[in-house]
């Protein structure tokens, strides 16, 4: 077996090489370099998280507004019924009959629940975590709101012009986000789930408007 | 002490080469850093449009709920009007300052220097169209025919 010498390690050879000042520079500034790029990788990482739960955040937003105003966009007869601060009952088009409908929030299931007069609710909206209703009243008959109540029943002395709908809307994030969010978001610690606010207003229609 | 390669001659890198391999990856991690600052300011705006569609729609909501007094949509008051929107009975003047304020400290919170108009094209009668318009500052928006440099706009237009 032969090996050759001029491959070995040797401190005794008369040989340029990089010196223990030279190799320890370089190393620092090795170091240094990709401390660098490991910041600029985990700030990237970051904000690719923080980007992509925007994004599902403003489409469950828009998603939960839409799904709700359509539902609510073939009111018939008396329109709504009555209403409190977390459920609403309204007339609504089924199958040419105008049918109540209730709406209210499923808290153990983190959901908005409907149901059909004589019917059982069944989950209408997922992710919603707290349910707020104001009702825009009108007291006086002059066609304007002049009170925002979180209790509405119907009556002749009051027309019912806007519901106000704020919602609590759960994201599912990533735990790395936990700890550094971003203004505004609220992390829920027990479910590991980004809060975000959500409100739209459902204008009612009727003569006045 | 040397720690050397055997037979390959004695050389090691010239100050140049040292200097252009520390040049070339500044530039690097620079690039790098200003892509990701760009994209977080395409992100920032991208919530901010957000925000002001959702102004937006909440404004015209009110526009329709007070067809005589919306001018006062835009003006700011005193914090308690909010009162005005937690069932209190409010005229339509207090009704719509109440909304004011309560954009005032919610929503246009969220847009640097943001200012909210609403205005009609001609007079403000049925059939004219009123224009809701929201601007803010923002780096990233070149100046158009309706909006300034550096500053975002986003209107709605109704016919009343």
């Amino acid at each position: 077996m032969c090996i050759a010498a001029s491959y070995t390690l040797s401190a005794h050879r008369n040989e340029a090489g990089f010196s223990l000042l030279e190799l320890v520079l370089s190393m620092g500034l090795a170091a240094l370099m990709m401390a660098a790029l490991m910041a600029s990788l985990m700030q990237f990482n970051r904000h690719k998280l923080v980007s992509q739960t925007i994004v599902n955040q403003q489409v469950q937003g828009q998603l939960a507004s839409a799904q709700v105003l359509q539902d609510w966009a073939d009111v018939c007869g008396a329109g709504v019924v009555q209403g409190s601060a977390t459920s609403i009952s309204l007339k609504r088009l089924h199958q040419a009959h105008c049918v109540t409908y209730d709406y209210g929030l499923n808290a153990p299931a983190h959901s908005l629940k409907r149901k059909r007069a004589g019917g059982r609710y069944s989950s209408f909206l997922a992710g919603v975590e707290t349910l707020e209703l104001w009702y825009g009243v009108d007291t006086n008959g002059d066609c304007g709101i002049n009170l925002w109540t979180n209790h509405y029943q119907t009556s002749l002395n009051h027309r019912l012009h806007q519901v106000w709908v704020r919602l609590t809307m759960r994201t599912e994030a990533s735990r790395q986000l936990g700890g550094n969010l971003e203004g505004g978001w609220m992390w829920h610690d027990q479910d590991s789930v980004l809060l975000n606010n959500v409100g739209f207003i459902w204008r009612v229609a009727h003569g006045c408007s | 002490m040397r720690i050397g390669f055997g037979a390959r001659p004695a050389q090691a890198f010239a100050l140049l080469e040292v200097l252009l391999a520390l040049g070339l990856s500044s530039v690097m991690l620079l690039v790098l850093y200003s892509a990701q600052r760009h994209s977080q300011a395409v992100l920032v705006y991208s919530q901010q449009r957000h925000h002001a569609n959702q102004l937006l729609s909440q404004v015209a909501s009110q526009v329709w709920a007070y067809p005589q007094h919306y001018q006062l949509l835009t003006s700011e008051l005193n914090a308690s009007d909010a009162r005005c929107l937690a069932g209190h009975h409010c005229a339509p003047t207090a009704m719509t300052q109440a909304w004011a304020t309560y954009w005032h400290g919610h929503l246009l919170q969220q847009l640097p220097q943001a200012t909210l108009t609403v205005a009609c094209a001609d007079t403000c009668s049925a059939g004219q169209r009123l224009t809701i318009k929201l601007q803010w500052q923002q780096t990233l928006v070149s100046a158009t025919t309706s909006c300034p440099l550096e500053m975002a706009c986003v209107s709605l237009h109704l016919t009343l």
